[in-house]
């Protein structure tokens, strides 16, 4: 090993003619090194950037993060890395719709990642592995809060709450909790063993869950908001909406929520012969799909929208298509009338018009449907399922907050007309799936304990620029201060260098084959295997953040990359880098800037 | 699957080569071939420099070379490299020499000290047959004095010699090297470093020999592209066919890297303002040239 | 035990290099030198020697690969001649730059163009500011005996330069003559074997040799201390030819050798083979009453312009016979000496004539044809022609 052991002269300085080493020759270290970053007129910075599945997401997971752990082998930092923004990951991996796989760079190169399946990943371990979470220190203020509703969002709000040091109550008012998520979405899309266990993942927790109490009725308003020091109202939509036809049999006329309800609770109704859905959102097609699977009818699905407009997922549909499901376009039921004991519904053909009612990207576009004259045509079936829409009934809260229609007035802040009332979900937003009324119930939770602690209003937490949800690493200041996400930018795939990735298409996910599908209510989807998973992680780009891959510090010039061991992002030396930018411009995930010197 | 060179870093307390600190312009990949020569090899190298702005590490105070150097003259490097190796061989044999383990001579010129002045040496050692590994540090121009053409510098580009675009076409060194029957002979560059470093260790590994490397070496400086890109342009040269990495080795010829899709070459010229003036008919021909390869 | 051997100068040569246990021998062909390498092949190849020989490409390499030897830590030896030596004077200037203690045989050829096999020695002289030590030798003798001092000389830590041996191609590099050879364990003991005070094969003490020096804040200071070298090489080269003489028995009277002239007024300094004629010359014309003496200056560098102020400075004349000429200026050895004598008060009438050049024979009918007519061009007591050209068809 060569050592370094002897200083050389100084042949800059006035060395004499005795004290230079004869021979042209230098041996050791020179005693001084030049300062070449003082060449600089351009500077690398490292800086974190917003991956744009994190901005997609409606709940704001940082899944480079999970993904950056997973790589390494641990898992359990990836699980924390989750549950950090998101209670349920079993729930949300299964009913998702992924907008974060829309956003994927990846999608732009070959495909995009499988995120969710990922995520099930990650939950099948954190239940298997029995995975814990502990609330936070104690607060100076440990405050007492009561929750209606123990649905995605109002359980979504209580851990959180729970998580911040706080106690919290859950009342619900069915036998059962879970919301939704136990009696609206089947057990084919979202196994009720998964919803159990992550329910009571949040009671282990310490979040207290009180079921056959309906507020209003077992218990009154005034009684609750004495009890606890702030309340949140998120009792969801639980009212199947009705439509404005006449209609016929009600024996054989169900509506969505019911139905769905029913086969839950483990009682299915005996269908057989046909059935026709009406409504083409997510609880249309459950219906649909649902139906199916009960001695296998002939069913059909009417919706108003055309293929491109129809609301439910893309998933499911084609999902639904391959079990057998007819779907039917741009139709308007006009009436229902009993004809030779089976149910006759008269349609008509409808034009669809598009107005836009806001920029914001979840909210859809407004439509407004034109029936086409002379197209009516009449379809028999043996029964009918209704599923327009749901609504609620909060006429117990009349007197307490304000009331528009059917959903409570809340401000930016969640807050309802009353000081320290605080409602979200179905109830008070709109909310078009699962994660987006964890969202809800995560944004109530950081501003009710803003509210609780007596803070002044803050601005807000959120993950990324574009990002309309809130952090709760952001605003519990978890996510590593030094190395912030600049708000200012999100990477798009023009950033990355993808000359560090060889194309490879994306794993499929594992399904069961349609015939066994249609037979029961198994889950259809499987998850992935471990291998298949880490062949996936490989496949994320890391958009924005250091994915430890050395790229830099390989080819610095100037050997002014440090390697960190221990946070695994490297660093640079600004006493010898020149600002060549080679580090800029062969970083695959776009973490490195080339800004001006100043 | 990704790349990742994770598995290349070594700790910073083994020799790196080459200290921070240097006067390379910023952007040129002398550095990284000393950082890369010096992973390869190891602390028990003495290397011949030939002249070149990759010698100026070994040359100029504070030295930031960490390896014994020497400097003879420009057309020296290869003579070096077979004064080294015969002294080397002498001295372990009459049992002077202080060190037990193996020390490889290696030789690092630039292409106009190697391939135009210091030529005969070369093949003179070449074909000798004289033990060492000898570099080759492409830049494609006499640099260090001021970007003028040399026997290497590829048709049409501009340098301060040849105003109007060089009308030659580039000597074809390795395939010169290789006819002289060496153990060893292949093309490098910087955007494939495992390629790379796998090369030298496996060159260093063969028994005793004249081992030969062409380093394409791009210079933001004299091919006039921003210094950020250097990475990119030796990238471009290969997977537009314009640089061929393959080694030659025992005579029998293996194209070590096919690009999975060649792209045009006008991506790689249309980067570098040294081909700023090339015709379309000009751009024709080289596509052609490389087409028929 | 020594032994006699009839060997021509070359071959002297090549037995001076095995004794001295060279390691080293990069060679490149070109007449006359050629003998030289052929014996050492030959002698390598019946493992007499223990050496690498480097059969280079060029005489530039065979420079360029005697330096890297050495450098690394090997004792080298080469040899060459007019174009080729020429060719490689690039890289004289590296090894005396790097203090490296290369030995070569200069064996004098006349520079062409015209391409001439002659022997004249206007390529060694043409090298004389490269900073080599450079030693001019009469016989195969000589030859032997100072390739054995010659390293001494050069690897003396005081002086560290690299040092030149020149002799005429032909007329003493091909004539056969008894030549001693010493012991090899004497030698041995006389001269060790190779210790560098640095070297490039020591891997644990990385050294960069050869750098540059940017803006001449160096430049001085390092040919200042190669000109020290240069004067130590002075009482070094006296030192080391004494204790060869006490050793073998031949001593070669150190930078020059004084030949008859104990009361001499005039005096003859001449190099190499025409010392030899020149020794029956100044018998002749002593016998003849002339008080004349020859001197066979030996070491042209570093020049012993003090040792020549000693001696000539009581002579009422001095004659400088040049086989060599720098065009456009004088003889070179005599304009050396000039340059020496010029500040003194009193000192000799200096003559110089150019001769032999290309190889033409010098007799001694010549050099006392000179010398008469030197002394007639000096009747009045102040020089008339101060250079001559002697023999010139058409003078």
């Amino acid at each position: 090993m060569a050592k370094e052991t002897i200083t050389g002269p100084n042949l800059m300085g006035p060395i004499t003619y005795q004290e230079l080493p004869i021979g042209c020759t230098f041996i050791g270290k020179p005693p001084f090194t030049i300062s070449t970053g003082m060449w600089r007129y351009a500077r690398p910075e490292m800086r974190k950037k917003n991956s744009p599945c994190t901005e997609a997401c409606l709940i704001g997971q940082d899944i480079r993060k999970w993904i950056k752990f997973l790589r390494k082998g641990e898992i359990d930092k990836a699980c924390d890395a989750v549950f950090e923004e998101n209670p349920f990951p079993g729930i949300v991996s299964r009913v998702c719709s992924h907008p974060c796989e829309d956003a994927c760079n990846r999608k732009q190169y070959d495909d995009a990642l499988i995120v969710h399946d990922i995520e099930r990943y990650i939950s099948d371990w954190a239940i298997l592995n029995k995975y814990k979470i502990a609330p936070l220190a104690l607060k100076d203020k440990k405050c007492n809060i009561g929750i209606i509703g123990s649905g995605p969002a109002g359980l979504a709000c209580a851990y959180f709450l729970c998580k911040t040091g706080h106690l919290v109550t859950v009342y619900e008012a069915l036998s059962v909790t879970g919301g939704m998520l136990r009696t609206g979405i089947p057990e084919y899309r979202l196994p009720k063993n998964i919803v159990d266990e992550e329910i009571k993942r949040i009671q282990d927790m310490g979040v207290k869950i009180e079921t056959n109490i309906r507020v209003g009725t077992d218990i009154s308003f005034n009684t609750l908001k004495e009890k606890h020091d702030s309340l949140f109202i998120a009792q969801g939509f639980e009212i199947s909406s009705h439509l404005n036809i006449e209609e016929g049999d009600f024996d054989k006329v169900l509506y969505g929520l019911p139905f769905l309800k029913q086969i839950n609770s483990g009682q299915l109704p005996e269908f057989s012969g046909s059935v026709a859905i009406i409504g083409g959102g997510n609880v249309a097609v459950d219906c649909a799909r649902s139906a199916k699977r009960i001695n296998n009818p002939d069913v059909q699905l009417f919706c108003l929208e055309s293929v491109d407009e129809i609301p439910a997922f893309p998933d499911e549909i084609s999902e639904a298509m391959e079990e057998g499901i007819v779907f039917n376009f741009s139709v308007a039921p006009q009436n229902i009338e009993i004809a030779n004991g089976v149910n006759q519904i008269k349609f008509i053909k409808v034009l669809s018009e598009k107005s836009v009612l806001s920029e914001k990207s979840d909210d859809r576009k407004i439509l407004s449907f034109s029936p086409i004259k002379g197209t009516e045509f009449y379809k028999k079936f043996d029964y009918v399922i209704i599923a327009v829409g749901q609504t609620s009934n909060i006429d117990y809260l009349s007197k307490a907050v304000d009331i528009c229609g059917n959903k409570i007035v809340i401000d930016d802040q969640c807050m309802t007309s009353e000081n320290g009332i605080f409602a979200g979900g179905d109830i008070a937003e709109k909310v078009l799936s699962v994660p987006a009324a964890i969202a809800s119930g995560k944004r109530a939770a950081i501003f009710m304990d803003q509210y609780l602690s007596g803070k002044k209003r803050l601005s807000e937490a959120k993950p990324g620029d574009k990002s309309q949800v809130m952090s709760m690493r952001e605003y519990l200041g978890n996510d590593d201060s030094k190395n912030k996400p600049s708000r200012q930018q999100t990477i798009e795939f023009e950033r990355i260098n993808t000359a560090y990735f060889d194309r490879q298409i994306k794993e499929k996910t594992e399904k069961i084959t349609v015939s066994e599908r249609i037979k029961s209510f198994s889950e259809v989807n499987l998850t992935l295997s471990e291998k298949k998973m880490l062949s996936e992680a490989d496949r994320c780009f890391t958009c924005g953040d250091c994915s430890a891959c050395d790229t830099c510090l390989i080819f610095c010039p100037d050997m002014a990359i440090n390697k960190n061991r221990d946070t695994l992002n490297n660093d640079i030396d600004y006493q010898f880098c020149k600002g060549c930018g080679i580090c800029v411009n062969e970083c695959p995930t776009g973490y490195i800037d080339l800004e001006k010197e100043k | 699957m990704r790349k990742t060179f994770e598995h290349m870093v070594q700790d910073s307390d083994t020799l790196q080569g080459i200290r921070a600190g240097h006067s390379f312009c910023p952007g040129c990949p002398g550095a990284l071939l000393h950082k890369f020569v010096a992973q390869a090899m190891g602390p028990n190298t003495i290397i011949s420099f030939g002249a070149s702005c990759v010698a100026l590490p070994g040359m100029i105070f504070p030295q930031a070379t960490t390896l014994g150097s020497i400097y003879i003259s420009m057309a020296s490097s290869a003579s070096g490299l077979t004064g080294i190796s015969a002294a080397l061989k002498v001295l372990k044999r009459k049992k002077r020499l202080k060190s037990k383990e193996k020390i490889t001579p290696i030789g690092i010129a630039g292409d106009g000290s190697a391939c135009d002045i210091g030529f005969a040496a070369l093949s003179g050692a070449a074909e000798r047959n004289d033990d060492g590994i000898f570099f080759v540090f492409d830049n494609e121009a006499y640099m260090n004095t001021g970007i003028q053409r040399s026997g290497l510098t590829p048709q049409y580009s501009w340098t301060v010699t040849t105003l109007q675009g060089k009308q030659q076409r580039k000597k074809n060194i390795p395939k010169i090297m290789a006819a002289h029957d060496i153990p060893y002979c292949a093309t490098v560059t910087y955007a494939f470093p495992e390629d790379f470093i796998s090369k030298i260790k496996k060159a260093k590994e063969m028994g005793p020999g004249f081992k030969y490397f062409h380093v394409l070496s791009p210079c933001p400086t004299g091919w006039k592209f921003p210094e950020s890109k250097t990475i990119e342009v030796s990238r471009l040269a290969v997977e537009t066919g314009m640089w061929d990495l393959f080694e030659v080795e025992h005579g029998k010829l293996r194209i070590t890297y096919r690009p999975k899709r060649k792209r045009a070459v006008k991506e790689y010229l249309s980067l570098q303002k040294r081909f700023a003036h090339l015709t379309e008919k000009e751009f024709e021909s080289i596509q052609q040239t490389v087409d028929k390869k | 035990m020594a032994k006699q051997m009839m060997l021509t100068g070359n071959y002297a040569a090549a037995y001076g290099v095995k004794l001295a246990d060279v390691d080293v021998v990069p060679i490149y062909p070109i007449t006359p030198q050629t003998s030289i390498i052929e014996k050492i092949v030959e002698l390598i190849d019946k493992k007499e020697i223990d050496a690498e020989f480097i059969p280079a490409e060029s005489e530039h390499s065979v420079m360029a690969m005697a330096v890297s030897a050495q450098a690394t830590g090997a004792r080298c030896f080469t040899a060459s001649s007019a174009q080729g030596l020429v060719y490689m004077h690039e890289n004289l200037f590296v090894a005396s730059g790097c203090r490296l203690p290369v030995v070569m045989c200069m064996v004098c050829r006349a520079l062409g163009t015209p391409q001439g096999l002659g022997y004249d020695f206007g390529d060694a002289l043409d090298q004389r500011d490269t900073s080599w030590i450079q030693i001019y030798l009469e016989d195969a003798q000589e030859i032997l005996d100072m390739v054995i001092q010659a390293y001494k000389i050069a690897e003396d830590k005081k002086v560290l330069l690299p040092v030149a041996i020149a002799y005429e191609g032909f007329a003493i590099s091909h004539y056969l003559e008894p030549v001693t050879i010493p012991d090899r364990e004497m030698v041995k003991t006389f001269l060790p074997a190779y210790t560098p005070h640095v070297a490039l094969s020591d891997v644990e003490n990385p050294v960069q040799m050869g750098y540059c020096d940017m803006n001449g804040s160096l430049m001085t200071e390092i040919r200042y201390q190669q000109h020290e070298a240069m004067e130590n090489a002075k009482s070094v080269i006296e030192k080391v030819d004494l204790e060869y003489g006490k050793i073998f028995g031949r001593s070669y009277g150190g930078h020059i050798e004084k030949i008859m002239m104990e009361d001499a007024q005039i005096a003859i300094l001449a190099m190499g083979s025409i010392v030899s004629t020149s020794r029956i010359a100044v018998t002749t014309l002593r016998e003849k009453g002339l008080k004349i003496g020859l001197l066979k200056l030996r070491v042209f560098r570093p020049f012993p312009w003090e040792k020549i102020i000693d001696i000539t400075k009581n002579l009422k004349m001095l004659i400088v016979l040049d086989r060599d000429v720098s065009i456009g200026s004088t003889g070179i050895v005599y304009s050396e000496v000039a340059g020496a004598l010029y500040n003194l008060e009193k000192r000799p009438l200096l003559l110089n004539y150019i001769l032999g050049l290309g190889g033409r024979d010098i007799t001694v009918e010549m050099i006392v044809d000179i010398v008469s007519k030197s002394i007639n061009d000096t009747k009045n007591g102040k020089v008339q022609s101060h250079v001559n050209w002697y023999g010139v068809r058409g003078l």
